[in-house]
């Protein structure tokens, strides 16, 4: 019984640390390649909502909503997945651009 | 059907704060498996970033994982009668048992925040072995804030890049699982050749 439970353990610890440990030093590997870029802005991801973006971004609620053309009332707490659904056909890729180009266009000095 | 329960409470957290986060750590500790290290390392990156504060993030986070466990730690209490006698008998649950309640401590506090895969079954084994609820509750409490303060820590360093620390902390986590898992087969083997020696 013992002797199984030490050669289960012994499989089970092999594969654990082969695969997390391979996967580990992978992650570490791109850490280190992408630490300069710690204060860079985040990559744009369906769960944020616009209030986030204005924060994470610097750039007014109202412009981001107009710019993606999704009205401001009633959406603050929505997602972008929402967004996707809701005013644009389901297409992820199409909202995900729209976020991309108003962020892109933003100008703080036009009115 | 794209349904992904992490974006749910990332888009809650932006939304709701620190009360999400709780409710995740609760119901983790409870033994649900949810992202919990993920949501602690974004939680830290959030309160870096200003979308939550730092102050009642840590103690909502705190006080919910802390219960969670608690009830985890009740589960195997009430389970007791149950596990004692299907197993009250067998010698290896009695030394197990005996060994919990000595170094029980130890365990408690790594597996919050260094071997966390185990720490809901450290949990069901305090209850379930008459481990003092007392001594489970100070480990517990200490563990809990070192992996807030650690996870949270790292994600505020991180900033922007903490997809990628969390990738790397699950994958470590695994790792250190396998290495454990490696020290028990040792452990057992030694133990069962030590047997045959005294044995001839």
């Amino acid at each position: 019984m013992k002797k199984a439970l030490a050669i289960g353990l012994l499989g089970v610890g092999l594969i654990l640390t082969g695969v997390y440990g391979a996967r580990a030093v992978k992650t570490y590997l791109l850490i280190r390649t992408i630490e300069n870029n710690i204060e860079n802005p985040v990559e744009l991801k369906r769960w944020m909502t616009v209030p986030y973006l204005s924060k994470t971004y610097n750039i007014p609620e109202d412009y981001l909503y107009k710019a993606i053309n999704v009205p401001a009332e009633g959406n603050h707490s929505h997602s972008l997945r929402y967004f996707r659904k809701n005013y644009y056909d389901d297409d992820l890729e199409a909202t995900l651009l729209a976020v991309q180009r108003a962020i892109a266009n933003y100008d703080p000095g036009k009115p | 059907m794209d349904f992904n329960v992490t974006d749910y409470f990332l888009t809650g957290m932006v939304n709701y704060g620190a009360s999400i986060l709780a409710l995740v750590l609760l119901i983790g500790g409870i033994g649900i498996p949810l992202p919990g290290t993920f949501m602690v390392i974004v939680a830290g990156a959030f309160i870096r970033q200003g979308i939550i504060d730092f102050a009642p993030t840590l103690t909502f986070g705190l006080i919910a994982v802390v219960i969670g466990d608690s009830i985890s730690y009740a589960m195997g209490h009430y389970a007791k009668g149950w596990v004692e006698r299907k197993f009250g008998n067998n010698p290896s649950y009695l030394s197990a048992q005996k060994t919990f309640k000595k170094r029980g401590g130890i365990a408690i506090y790594l597996t919050r925040f260094l071997i966390t895969p185990l720490a809901v079954p450290t949990n069901l084994i305090a209850g379930s072995t008459g481990y003092s609820y007392r001594r489970f509750l100070a480990y517990d409490l200490a563990g809990e804030a070192t992996w807030l303060i650690l996870f949270g820590g790292l994600g505020y360093a991180f900033g922007s890049q903490w997809e990628m620390i969390s990738q790397l902390i699950s994958d470590s986590s695994g790792l250190i699982l396998g290495i454990v898992a490696l020290i028990a087969a040792g452990y057992l083997w030694r133990k069962r050749r030590h047997h045959h020696e005294v044995k001839s």
